[in-house]
């Protein structure tokens, strides 16, 4: 028993410990206290991190977990993003021990979760990116690749455990100042052991291909999906953003935004927008200050920003996080010197555009244009093709078809779809008629290859105009 | 007794109308709670206080020192709620106090009563029976005006790093008058807006009470609150949304739902059944308490009943929660469109 015993501790100690980081500057002097543990993964693994993430959240609801996490006061938050993922919590200072304890506890049972929680994980996964098509695909090809669906096996979690969640691997940060009886107790604490071999047998592999076709593009004016560069300098990163949002909160307020950070130099942007804020951005090039009232404006931003980061650290984890995987220095200063604010920044958005629900822009270069033979990198500095006729007026056939022509000379045998919509059952084939009749228009008049258009037929979306068409070319179909 | 095992949020009432939470998160939360009589009047409230903080110096001041803020109607209050460095929510008050006395000139231009954007707004004004057909005359106009930003009685709380001169900025705009609460509950569900069995609605509930008020009796309160949403969420599985408006002598829900008439009979069936808050209750508050979300509603609420917020978990009897629960009187009934 005592030889097993040791080769347990022996086991683990070879898989070394977490390093463990006390900030003392994060939610200093409140009475709760905010502990994570995070690890770092690659950054095509973000999907995957999202799923445990899930999972973490599915087996917190275990009967004893959940009563624990009750008398503590727990609150749970994840995280999920191109340096790792994290799982976190809000706890009261004096349960400060109990809830590493139960972080530990909570990420050790993930390697027991059953398959069918798995799968739960992966479908939540899922539908919460069911209806975000474009940033998801933004979010993809940002990382060099195109989203083309991603199988999903409880043995991928589980090797994603074994690769990235060892407990050597492991970061565990602590908020606010600890006395040193308290930093030796969470030093003696053990982390979760994962053993090298872990299988499952009978396991299914789920695909990601998804139940939606498209977005409700027809809700909103304008829509954009654009990931801004930031500086180099961690807390310029913070400033760059607060006066970008000031002056654009001044000048063009968007409907509604939302926003994280994503990697080290960029920030992730999504917004609803009017004709006003979707041209303020277009034309937006540099953010540099225009008097001294804006420059004023612009550090009182970043002051409160940085106090609001510092005070509820829970709620940016995009930005605490990967500050810790990376390493560097996390630590914001007060304020900025004056130079750098008067020399501001230039201003650099990427992503999808569109207006008006009939153009669409893509102004996403993909990052290694060597590796893609000529036509294919013409047409990726090229838009993609993809039109919406609300049904007013004639449809531009001419323009249809030279998109249609220059998509299918660089893309070559990957086909354009013409969609149309139905109300009814009654209404669907005269408007398949009237499609295949279109389609043989463009192929006699404007001469495009047969097999470059075909013709799907759709049930109407709510909002939608019964006579709306629209000419869809993706090159991962 | 207890208030001796308690480690609280330091708590200040100046007067009655100006409440502060000396807390070191490095900014200021504030908010103005402007009281509607009887719960009525939100659309003359709101184009007043729309028009009052549509003045061009005080959005410059906010501009410049960063100052965001929110006006809406919640429950029985028109509240402005808002955010900022102390230095700057200083400016703002004191131009805020500048507005107040530049604001009788556009009185004689007249105002356009708006009604609040909050989304759960027709609720609020059907369980209170606010009517917005009424025209209001200037002399209307201008009394309210006069009532609330001239003489006192709006309660202004303050929570983070409040120096001195924000302290005394605040002051000056509630004045030296201290007004009690004033509320009148609804008088029920209304034959007007009956709600249908499927469709938009909320479960409106309010627990009540004549007794005295204490950070127990809260936390009692809150355990209370979260079960029962916990209960329609988790076990139901109709309704996951709420917002508490904390009250002078209570504390009212207004959950969301899309099946009104069965969120009403399963929020009966918990509320008619025997409730014993766990002791741990305590850890749970605090967490909610101190978190982004609710600095507001919870230090609104410990300024309404003028009780301190505990920031360290304490002991507890269940016998001293069942104690402070069996008093609470409780209310609840569903409206929708």
């Amino acid at each position: 028993m005592a030889a097993c015993h040791l080769l347990f501790l022996g086991l683990i100690w070879a898989q070394g410990l977490p390093s463990i980081h006390y900030v003392p500057e994060l939610r200093s002097q409140s009475p709760v206290r905010w502990i994570a543990v995070a690890w770092s993964h690659s950054p095509q693994k973000w999907p995957m991190g999202e799923i445990i993430a899930n999972a973490l959240i599915l087996r917190a609801q275990d009967r004893d977990l959940a009563e624990k996490a009750e008398s503590l006061g727990l609150r749970l938050y994840t995280w999920s993003g191109l340096e790792g993922a994290a799982v976190a919590v809000t706890v009261p200072r004096v349960y400060t021990i109990p809830a590493v304890k139960w972080l530990y506890d909570l990420l050790s049972r993930l390697q027991y979760l059953p398959p069918y929680l798995w799968h739960i994980a992966w479908r939540t996964h899922h539908r919460a990116w069911e209806g975000f098509s474009l940033e998801r695909e933004l979010l993809w090809r940002l990382g060099g690749g195109r989203f083309s669906g991603v199988g999903f096996s409880v043995d991928s979690a589980l090797s994603y455990l074994q690769q990235y969640m060892s407990t050597a691997c492991l970061h565990l940060i602590v908020s606010g100042t600890l006395s040193i009886r308290d930093k030796n107790q969470i030093q003696a604490l053990r982390p979760p052991f994962i053993p090298r071999e872990i299988s499952v047998s009978n396991d299914s592999v789920l695909s990601d291909t998804p139940s939606y076709e498209e977005e409700n593009i027809w809700a909103y004016p304008a829509y954009v999906v654009l990931q801004i560069r930031l500086p180099a300098y961690w807390p310029e990163k913070i400033a760059f953003l607060q006066a970008f949002l000031v002056r654009w909160m001044r000048e063009a307020p968007p409907l509604r935004w939302k926003g994280s950070f994503w990697g080290n130099d960029s920030y992730l942007l999504q917004a609803r927008l009017d004709g006003r804020s979707y041209s303020f951005l277009r034309g937006l090039m540099e953010l540099v200050p225009r008097d001294s009232i804006e420059l004023i404006a612009w550090k009182s931003a970043y002051t409160t920003a940085c106090r609001h980061l510092q005070a509820f650290p829970e709620y940016f984890m995009d930005i605490w996080i990967p500050a810790f995987l990376r390493g560097g220095s996390y630590t914001l200063p007060d304020s900025l010197p004056h130079e750098v604010w008067q020399r501001g920044w230039p201003f650099q958005a990427q992503g999808i555009w569109l207006w008006n629900d009939w153009l669409h822009l893509d102004t996403v270069q993909v990052a290694d244009s060597n590796s893609l033979s000529p036509s294919r990198a013409s047409a990726a500095s090229a838009p993609i093709p993809d039109f919406i006729w609300t049904g007013k007026g004639d449809p531009l056939l001419s323009e249809w078809a030279s998109a249609i022509q220059l998509f299918w000379n660089a893309e070559r045998s990957i086909p354009c779809e013409l969609i149309g919509y139905y109300k009814s059952l009654r209404d669907r084939t005269r408007r398949l008629k009237y499609l295949h009749e279109l389609r043989r228009r463009l192929i006699r008049e404007y001469h495009i290859p047969p097999q470059a258009l075909r013709v799907t037929l759709r049930p109407m979306t709510p909002g939608l105009p019964p006579k709306a068409l629209r000419l869809k070319c993706t090159s991962d179909s | 007794m207890y208030i001796r095992l308690l480690a609280v949020l330091p708590f200040i009432s100046v007067g009655q109308n100006l409440h502060l939470y000396p807390q070191e998160i490095g900014y200021v939360i504030w908010g103005i709670y402007h009281p509607l009589q009887y719960g009525r009047y939100e659309a003359l409230a709101y184009g007043i206080a729309e028009r009052l903080f549509s003045d061009s110096i005080l959005r410059e001041v906010a501009y410049i020192h960063n100052i965001h803020y929110v006006i809406q109607r919640v429950g029985p209050w028109l509240v402005i709620q808002g955010t900022g460095m102390p230095e700057g929510v200083y400016a703002f008050f004191t131009t805020l106090k500048g507005a107040i006395e530049r604001f009788p000139r556009q009185l004689q231009q007249g105002i356009r009563t708006k009604l609040s954007p909050h989304p759960l707004g027709p609720y609020f004004r059907w369980v209170y029976e606010d009517t917005l057909t009424e025209t209001y005359t200037p002399l209307m106009v201008s009394q309210a005006f006069y009532r609330y930003w001239c003489e006192g009685q709006l309660h202004i709380f303050l929570r983070g790093r409040i120096p001195m001169l924000l302290q005394r900025a605040a002051k000056q705009l509630v004045g030296n008058l201290s007004q009690p609460f004033e509320y009148v509950p609804p008088n029920g569900p209304s034959g007007t807006y009956q709600p249908p069995r499927k469709g938009l609605g909320v479960v409106y509930v309010r627990w009540y009470s004549e007794g005295r008020l204490s950070p127990i009796s809260m936390i009692a309160l809150w355990s209370h609150s979260q079960a029962l949403l916990r209960f329609l969420c988790e076990e139901r599985q109709i309704a996951c949304r709420a917002t508490w408006v904390p009250l002078p002598n209570g504390l009212e829900g207004w959950i969301e739902t899309g099946l009104p008439a069965a969120a009403e009979q399963a929020a009966r069936d918990f509320l008619s059944r025997p409730y014993y808050p766990s002791p741990h209750s305590v850890a749970g508050f605090i967490t909610w308490a101190h978190t982004s979300d609710n600095l507001h509603t919870a230090a609104w609420w410990a300024a309404v009943w003028g009780v301190a917020l505990p920031t360290e978990v304490f002991s507890i009897s269940p016998h001293q929660l069942r104690k402070s629960m069996r008093r609470w009187k409780m209310v609840a009934f569903s409206i929708g469109e």
